[in-house]
């Protein structure tokens, strides 16, 4: 029978495209500022959210959007602070998120079977309501990155300069930091906690090795994002494994063979 | 002489102004006591050791810090709080590498148009045309498409110029911005420097320790070691003795700067 005619993979299917082509969007300027741990740090303080939820009876999804958020803004406010130490940052920040979530399950007593779920995402149980979910977030991302992509460049290629031109950095940095959170959001729910920052990263670098501008390196890395989703849930699949690791499996895959690529065919 | 002393600026407000400026970092001073005026249409370096303050200098013109003690002032009117950001330009340190990332010519450079064009409109077939300018003039147009990356030194050194000029600023700042550049590359780097500022009035402030190479182009040099320890012209400078004073060792300038005038010390004593 044709997979088509099971609602949960078609479901799967558009969450997957919509996922594969929003989170290279903020991958791009992540990996451009060289902050690309930024979405793992977050995606493992979302194990605080949900486990807060969990432990104070409040709907997960919400608690782990706030906690997303939140962390979100602490860690660009450290940033601007302590910028020679970012990455050390992210790394406190990332095992911080995952020790305070790891406490809190085990007071709670809920999690239990869904934890591998969470690890790893399970966009072939996606239903209708996360599918609404993850469809307004992408509207409200690509919107705000089409408004201010402008600044969101001229940030990524140089942010003391931006400052001096006047550019309104903080504000445009707030708004990218609440729309790279709820993409770490979906992509939890994608390819999970610990393969969320991979579907964010991985589509930018096979992109970066393709292209000769940023445009056409964001462009890609939306195009490889869609295409490493689709083609790692017709691999799980047909081979019967987790979607999640085989969307990030092909991903890497992917990226050696575009290296090879471009080391031997196109030599630069 | 270009420089005046603080409070007596003429009517026109200087691009530039320092009032009284202090600054410390940790405790430690890096500025003290600096007054100065930059007048429009000067050209002029600003020259000191390692860890002078040049470059906290420029970033507190620019609003970048804000001092602990006394007044920077943009045209008049406080730095932090000065909003026409496009009449300053701005070169900054190691401009030229823009990191590895994929970014065409054109990209980086348009980046310098948003002070002026807006920040949410679009460019406009006005802002494209000046930038188009500009690139040309500065000899980088057949280069637009390629990446910035992929550029020598000197080529990088010219985007980071071009990012600063499509503004259409009226000053121009900037910080070390000939380091690493070849001798040819140094010398169209301070050609085109004294081209902007004689054929369009622009006013050049360029933070460097390399006398030698500026001495002949500049107006105007203001020595700096934390304090303003010297302001006048490069000859007066040159002959004074007042970089050994700043350097606090003997500082050899090859002739050819120096106007013609040998000033060589011993092998053993020289200082670049």
């Amino acid at each position: 029978m044709d997979i088509w005619h099971y609602g949960f993979f078609t479901r799967a299917m558009m969450a997957g495209v919509l996922c594969g082509a929003l989170c290279p969007v903020v991958g791009v300027f992540l990996v451009a500022r060289r902050f690309s741990f930024f979405a793992d740090a977050l995606a493992h303080v979302s194990l605080t959210g949900l486990a807060l939820g969990l432990v104070l009876g409040i709907a997960p999804g919400i608690t782990t959007v706030a906690a997303v958020v939140l962390a979100a803004f602490a860690v660009e406010w450290l940033r601007q602070r302590h910028r020679f130490y970012a990455d050390a940052l992210l790394a406190a920040v990332m095992a911080g998120g995952l020790a305070l979530g790891v406490v809190l399950v085990s007071k709670s007593r809920g999690f239990g079977a869904d934890l591998t779920g969470y690890l790893f995402g399970s966009l072939l149980t996606i239903g209708p309501t996360d599918l609404w979910f993850i469809g307004i977030i992408f509207v409200l991302a690509v919107v705000a990155v089409t408004l201010l992509y402008k600044g969101l460049l001229a940030i990524a290629l140089d942010e003391e300069y931006a400052r001096a031109a006047g550019l309104p950095v903080v504000a445009v940095n707030a708004v990218f930091m609440i729309v790279a959170a709820l993409t770490v959001a979906v992509a939890i729910r994608a390819v999970g906690v610990l393969l969320a920052g991979a579907l964010i990263v991985i589509p930018v670098l096979i992109a970066v090795r393709l292209t000769r501008s940023f445009r056409g390196a964001l462009l890609a890395a939306v195009g490889a994002g869609v295409i490493l989703v689709v083609g790692g849930l017709h691999l799980s699949y047909a081979l019967d494994l987790p979607s999640g690791p085989a969307v990030v499996l092909l991903g890497i895959v992917t990226l050696i063979g575009v290296t090879f690529y471009r080391r031997l065919v196109l030599r630069y | 002489m270009n420089i005046q002393a603080a409070g007596d600026a003429p009517s026109v407000k200087p691009p530039i102004s320092f009032q009284h400026v202090s600054l410390h970092f940790g405790g430690n001073p890096v500025l003290e006591d600096v007054s100065l005026d930059i007048n429009s249409g000067d050209f002029l370096a600003v020259l000191g050791p390692n860890g002078s303050g040049k470059t906290t200098l420029l970033k507190t013109a620019l609003g970048l810090i804000t001092p602990t003690k006394g007044k920077a002032m943009i045209f008049g009117v406080p730095a932090a709080r000065f909003r026409r950001r496009y009449r300053i330009g701005y070169v900054p340190q190691k401009a030229g590498v823009f990191g590895d990332f994929p970014a065409t010519v054109w990209e980086v450079v348009t980046t310098g148009r948003i002070s002026r064009s807006g920040f949410l409109r679009p460019f406009s077939s006005q802002d494209r045309q000046i930038i188009t300018d500009v690139l040309q003039r500065l000899g980088l147009e057949h280069l637009a498409a390629r990446t910035v990356r992929s550029l020598s030194g000197g080529q990088r050194q010219r985007v980071a110029i071009a990012r600063a000029l499509v503004a259409e600023p009226e000053v121009l700042l900037l910080d070390e911005a000939a380091e690493g550049l070849d001798a040819p590359g140094e010398d169209a780097f301070y050609n085109l420097l004294a081209e902007l500022n004689r054929d369009r009035g622009l006013t050049v402030v360029l933070v460097t320790h390399d006398i030698g190479a500026v001495s002949l182009r500049v107006r105007t040099v203001i020595c700096l070691n934390r304090r303003v320890v010297f302001s006048g012209s490069p000859q007066e400078c040159l002959e004074n003795g007042k970089l050994a004073a700043l350097y606090g060792m003997p500082v050899f300038v090859p002739s050819k700067w120096a106007g013609g005038r040998e000033m060589q010390k011993p092998e053993s004593e020289r200082a670049y």
